[in-house]
């Protein structure tokens, strides 16, 4: 006896069946014991099913969720903490890398490095004395040939522009005073 | 759809808790059903529906307000359990394989009590033995009484492959249910229409 037909149409939605293999079905499992079993079988197993109700969980569900959120956002809390150190400490250890990656031609050979700094200042120093000596003739040319009274008008002058510039930061920078 | 639904959902996506927890009130008992059912029992199902809706808070932002609440938030559900039962396969003990309690001897008044538990552990054993997607697909079913649409919706299936999986879930279960009977199959009046019997068991957070 040829089962196929009988055993698909059996498990499918009875209303995706048309009336003929309806038929057929019913014919089937009429002349057809073990299918016949099946089908008990399968009747009893949906009648269980449609017939055990929802389970519930313990009282205090809700108390003990919100327990859960509290522990969990203080995790992601921690977590989050962890992260920042994590990065901070990431990014200085990389910055430091860095620098000594940099600094490792000199690093490798430190007296170079004190010997070039030595030979730098004494160049700066020379170079500042020979600007002095070319200078300082011509300084004192203009000294001079300056008459006693334009020094005198000059540092006026300054002394009054420095006096107007202090005032005017003051006036600037300080708050208004607003009267009623 | 409750009738607060819509105003919890609205406040809760802007981080009210309150609110949130009036939707857990409303559903605990359909994740817990859900888990339940999934899981095989009451300690991993608590677990379970715990962390479902600690992640539809989490997530409650990215949830779309055209669809129901309650299929995203049991999708949450099933999807965990499903990944559950996945992680813990290797460790997994058979229902059948466990030492079976001795029932104390039936008294008159304790005999409907004893066939109910009973039937509940082979139901319990039946699901058991499912694959864990057609088990999903059967509780949606049967005890939600979702609709292929909104079961597919959940659990990311085409409709041919949600028909293809409860059909054999049901053959599955109607061969696990003949092992499991003491003598041959009882021939009683348990063959009421089907969808009369779907629309008496709607699913009731």
């Amino acid at each position: 006896m040829n089962h196929k037909p009988a055993m698909d149409w059996l498990f499918d939605e009875p209303t995706e069946l048309s009336q003929n293999q309806s038929q057929i079905l019913q014919e089937h499992l009429a002349g057809c014991d073990s299918c016949q079993t099946l089908a008990e079988s399968y009747r009893q197993v949906e009648y269980a099913l449609h017939r055990s109700g929802q389970i519930g969980p313990e009282a205090g569900f809700t108390a003990r969720w919100q327990e859960r959120l509290q522990v969990s956002r203080q995790k992601a809390h921690r977590r989050q903490i962890v992260v920042s150190l994590a990065l901070v400490l990431g990014g200085a250890l990389a910055l430091v890398g860095l620098l000594v990656y940099m600094a490792w031609p000199w690093l490798r050979s430190p007296n170079l490095l004190v010997w070039t700094w030595i030979y730098q200042w004494i160049m700066l120093l020379t170079y500042a004395n020979s600007v002095r000596e070319a200078v300082s003739p011509f300084a004192r040319d203009v000294a001079g040939l300056t008459p006693w009274f334009a020094w005198v008008i000059g540092f006026g002058i300054i002394s009054e522009m420095a006096v107007l510039w202090v005032v005017s930061y003051k006036l600037l920078t300080n708050p208004r005073r607003v009267t009623k | 759809m409750l009738d607060n639904e819509s105003e919890w959902l609205r406040k809760a996506q802007s981080g009210d808790v309150q609110a949130f927890t009036g939707l857990l009130e409303a559903y605990q008992r359909p994740v817990f059903n859900l888990c339940y059912r999934m899981l095989g029992n009451a300690q991993d199902a608590e677990d379970a529906a715990q962390e479902t809706f600690l992640r539809a808070y989490q997530s409650l932002k990215r949830y779309d307000n055209n669809r129901p609440f309650s299929t995203w938030l049991l999708s949450i559900a099933a999807h965990y359990c499903i990944d559950q039962i996945r992680k813990r396969r290797v460790q997994i003990v058979s229902v059948e394989d466990l030492p079976t309690p001795d029932l104390p001897e039936p008294s008159p008044g304790m005999e409907s009590n004893l066939s109910k538990k009973e039937e509940q552990q082979r139901i319990k054993a039946v699901i058991g033995k499912l694959d864990e997607m057609d088990r999903a697909a059967v509780v949606m079913y049967y005890w939600y009484d979702f609709s292929y649409e909104e079961i597919c919706q959940a659990l990311s299936l085409s409709i041919s492959a949600l028909k293809s999986r409860l059909h054999r879930a049901r053959r599955m279960m109607a061969e696990q249910w003949l092992k499991m009977q003491p003598g041959p199959a009882a021939q009683n009046s348990t063959s009421a229409p089907r969808r009369e019997r779907l629309q008496a068991e709607r699913m009731a957070p």
